[in-house]
């Protein structure tokens, strides 16, 4: 990888396109303002990957998701997520060195095998999801609480120190 | 985990299956994150060096947990310093590159001390969970001192005799030293020791052996830097009158240290004047060199033409200098005058005309001929004029000045 907006950059705009395509794809109405805005958004991640917006595109591309598509155990839906973490690892991988930073092959190949290893599980929810929905899982309450209390359990744990930037002290 | 808690609250397992990845990564970052902030030393190589020569500007991580995978380091030279890779960006995986590769090399390509910034430098852990990121304090600022890379030179010219005893080369003159001269009758006053038997005895009187007496050389380099004429491109470019006036003094320098003189030296920076007294040995050496290395074009020079401390009469001044202004030829006529033999390098660049802008190199033309009735004037009072050419380039000059002496002393 000789640079890194040419490779990151670019996976970041192909992934949320990757992931507008599939959500068009599973859905039968489209919002073509929405699109734009996640390509625009895209677009000015694949250049400044230090900004948030990276997180807005998925955010924006989830609910657009949320939105139009009906089918619960669309396969459209391992796709989305395929060209979702695509968009997470790429602008992750974008930060982690100054511009134009030329990579080594173990990092490349590190960043791939652990892009591949996370999206592997989606199609195994899908496969969970199928065989849970004739059960009409969405009308229990006890699942819908013990769910909730996963999330807020994982919550807690990763807010203990997970994403912290520090940088060290002046010299004295 | 917005978007799986969005999921679990509307009841859309196919949006489960959207933040499945996310989610992971997520779980994934949080388990490597280090427990501790690892520490960055970085730092020159070598803080002295000469012209041309590379050295590397070297990062070193320490990470107690070895969570710490990817570091980046992205380092900005300025001024006189190239760098490779050409931009000073450097990344690697620390687990499987290690941080031997966490270095930038760095050239100066001009004499001078530069400022060498620290670089940034960027360490995350998986996934970019944790990221630490190294201030470029100004306090951490490392000096590069880089020494003009000595010009050839050489001279096969017979040494200016100085009045002195002591020192590694021959004397015109008699006396008390180690190379053997000649063999003459002996004399009242003359020690026994140095009757030579053979002659004394296929002659019938008493002949000595006589000795060539050693002594020292005064080398006086008075580098003028009130005027740094032309472009310098650093040494693998052209060279301003500076360049050439330092790379020549360092040569000079070298020359005569090895030769075993005494070297003094005055350099008129725009930082003032800075003198050394006369001395040899190669850490003396060293000295001239960073003084050389110090040297700054001046704007406005205040010379009050005292010679270093020490020097004595008959002294080798050689004055290097692209003889523009009149104080530089003041100071020549001079120290002339003072009984030094002196000898002026002309340092003008030979192509400071032959500048893309017409106009420019028109007025240098026109600066190069109001120069010519100086340096007549300047030879006219004794002092030779030479342009330096590297090796061999003085030799002439130096005879010259071998042979005065030699007459001179012979006249006496």
């Amino acid at each position: 990888m000789s640079g890194r907006f040419p490779v990151a950059g670019t996976l970041v705009l192909v992934g949320a396109i990757l992931a507008l395509a599939s959500t068009r794809a599973a859905s039968s109405e489209t919002t073509l303002a929405i699109e734009l805005l996640v390509v625009v958004m895209a677009l000015i991640t694949a250049l400044r990957p230090d900004h948030h917006l990276g997180l807005l595109v998925i955010l924006l591309v989830g609910f657009h998701w949320l939105a139009t598509v009906d089918a619960a155990t669309t396969p459209w839906s391992i796709t989305t997520a395929a060209s979702l973490a695509l968009v997470h690892s790429a602008t992750a991988a974008a930060s982690i060195a100054p511009p134009a930073t030329p990579w080594t092959p173990a990092m490349t190949r590190r960043w791939t095998r652990r892009f591949v290893t996370v999206t592997a599980p989606s199609t195994l929810t899908w496969l969970i999801v199928i065989a849970v929905d004739r059960a009409d899982p969405a009308s229990s309450p006890a699942l819908l609480t013990a769910a909730l209390l996963v999330l807020a359990a994982a919550g807690l744990w990763a807010r203990h120190g997970n994403l912290r930037t520090t940088s060290e002290s002046p010299p004295l | 985990m917005v978007l799986a808690v969005t999921a679990v609250l509307a009841r859309r397992a196919d949006l489960l299956v959207v933040a499945t990845p996310l989610a992971a990564s997520a779980v994934w970052g949080v388990l490597l994150r280090p427990t501790s902030t690892p520490s960055i030393h970085q730092a020159l190589a070598h803080p002295t060096l000469r012209e041309g020569q590379a050295t590397t500007w070297r990062v070193r991580l320490a990470d107690p947990d070895s969570r710490v995978e990817d570091v980046a380091v992205a380092f900005d030279s300025s001024g006189w310093i190239d760098q490779q890779p050409a931009r000073g960006r450097v990344a690697v995986s620390l687990p499987d590159d290690g941080d031997e590769a966490l270095a930038v090399t760095i050239r100066p390509t001009r004499w001078g001390v530069h400022n060498v910034n620290p670089a940034l430098v960027v360490a995350s852990s998986g996934w970019n969970a944790f990221r630490f990121v190294s201030r470029r304090w100004p306090t951490n600022r490392q000096a590069l001192l880089t020494f003009p890379e000595p010009a050839r030179f050489d001279a096969a010219a017979p040494p200016v005799p100085v009045p002195g005893l002591v020192g590694a080369n021959r004397s015109p003159r008699y006396g008390a030293g180690s190379e053997f001269a000649t063999i003459r009758p002996f004399q009242p006053g003359d020690r026994l020791r140095r009757i030579h038997w053979p002659v004394s005895l296929r002659t019938g009187d008493l002949h000595v052996t006589t000795t060539s007496a050693d002594h020292d050389r005064h080398v006086v380099i008075l580098v003028d830097a009130f005027d740094d004429a032309g472009q310098s491109g650093g040494i693998d470019g052209r060279s301003s009158s500076l360049d050439i006036a330092l790379r020549a003094a360092a040569a000079i320098a070298e020359h005569y240290i090895d030769s075993g003189d005494r070297v003094a030296l005055v350099a008129m920076s725009g930082s003032g004047v800075r003198r050394l007294p006369p001395a040899s040995g190669h850490r003396h050496l060293r000295r001239l060199l960073e003084v050389m290395a110090q040297v700054h074009p001046a704007n406005a020079l205040f010379d009050d033409g005292r010679l270093p401390r020490g020097i004595r009469p008959g002294a080798l001044v050689i004055m290097l200098s692209p003889l523009l202004s009149s104080a530089a030829r003041r100071r020549l006529a001079i120290l002339s005058d003072h009984g030094y033999r002196v000898l002026a390098i002309d340092c003008l660049p030979t192509h400071i005309a032959d500048d893309d802008d017409p106009y420019v190199g028109a007025a240098w033309r026109i600066e190069r001929l109001k120069r010519e009735p100086h340096l007549r004037q300047i030879r006219g009072h004794g002092i030779a004029v030479v342009a330096w050419h590297g090796p061999g380039s003085l030799d002439l000059a130096l005879r010259g000045l071998h042979h005065h002496s030699t007459v001179r002393s012979g006249q006496r």
